[in-house]
């Protein structure tokens, strides 16, 4: 018989050191950056950023108010030993039930992968999520579209199944800078790597 | 061999490399707001003002909390002094209770109940009563 593991939920003091400790105005950009993400490139919402800002808003202070206040939105410490994970995790949920709620024009898809798969990649360690010929095949096609020698690089990486940033930075010895900019520039071409896989069937 | 699958964990790593420099870079994190077009001075102020919100209603919580235990002492204090001197404890208590509304005038506190005794202690100031009654006793 399997024995279902308990529960350890973080006690007040561990709460209220988080409430007091951390910096908040850098927590809450992360957040804010991260609902912003989310609404646009997952849900493709078309809101302005004036509704994007305050369903954004009113998201994470609903959330830190189920967290301190309400106390309803426990914090397990086994699930996310970090305090930013779960609050991440919470507020991911928290707008996935409200869209859910509201709206009709939401995908049945979108909402299916943010509640199922948490945006997981099913990697094993470093092996390749591409196969070779698809990999050629974007590879060219991001070329054609004047992908330049770094973002390549990055791309190749990706494929490879080296999918995160501190790897593929020690991988190519890149600092965070020129990481950051050579993947502003490769996450511009997202849409041509998603037409190029419609075009091929993928 | 490809699968469909290949196509859709591509992109599925593209957004997990997003989220990850959205989550652990906080520079990255402030240049995507701007990006967007969202003006972050002002929203890192106004995420200031909600924690400061947030951090005074956790204040409140706990002072209630603990001004309930003060009160539920108090009370059983009350009581335990009447059985021991009703009069004393009586005249204690309504000394204490003119000095905030003169002019009501009040009962013997044997045909009080629990409740209205709590309600007389919410308006007094219960550390003080506490102090008077373990004068009376000794």
């Amino acid at each position: 018989m399997q024995v279902k593991p308990t529960k350890n939920i973080a006690p007040e003091n561990l709460l209220l050191e988080q409430l007091h400790n951390r910096d908040w105005k850098e927590l809450w950009l992360k957040l804010f950056g991260r609902c912003a993400w989310i609404l646009r490139k997952r849900y493709e919402v078309k809101w302005a950023n004036q509704k994007l800002q305050s369903f954004s808003r009113q998201i994470i202070a609903e959330v830190i108010n189920k967290i301190f206040i309400e106390k309803v939105r426990n914090w397990n410490l086994t699930a996310y030993p970090d305090f930013e994970d779960f609050i991440i995790g919470a507020v991911d949920s928290h707008i996935n039930n409200t869209l859910n709620k509201k709206s009709k024009e939401v995908p049945t898809e979108v909402i299916e992968y943010f509640a199922h798969k948490k945006g997981e990649v099913d990697t094993d360690g470093s092996q390749a999520i591409v196969a070779s010929e698809l990999k050629e095949k974007i590879f060219d096609e991001l070329k054609a579209h004047e992908a330049d020698d770094d973002e390549l690089l990055v791309f190749e990486c990706i494929a490879d199944g080296i999918h995160k940033p501190k790897d593929i930075k020690i991988e190519l010895g890149l600092s965070d800078e020129d990481f950051h900019n050579i993947w502003r520039r490769l996450k511009r071409k997202r849409e041509v790597i998603k037409s190029k896989l419609a075009e091929d069937g993928y | 061999m490809d699968t469909k699958d290949d196509g859709k964990k591509l992109l599925i790593s593209f957004d997990n490399i997003e989220l990850d420099l959205l989550k652990n870079y906080p520079d990255y994190s402030v240049q995507f707001l701007n990006e967007e077009g969202f003006d972050v001075d002002a929203e890192g102020i106004f995420g200031i003002q909600q924690i400061k919100k947030i951090k005074f209603m956790t204040q409140a919580v706990y002072n209630k909390s603990k001004d309930e235990s003060l009160l539920t002492l108090a009370l059983a204090k009350v009581k335990e002094a009447i059985q021991d001197n009703l009069e004393k404890t009586t005249e204690t208590l309504i000394e204490l209770l003119q000095t905030k509304t003169p002019s009501v005038q009040y009962r013997k506190l044997e045909n009080w109940t629990d409740e209205e005794i709590k309600n007389v202690l919410e308006d007094i100031d219960v550390i003080k009563l506490m102090e008077e009654l373990d004068k009376d006793k000794s």
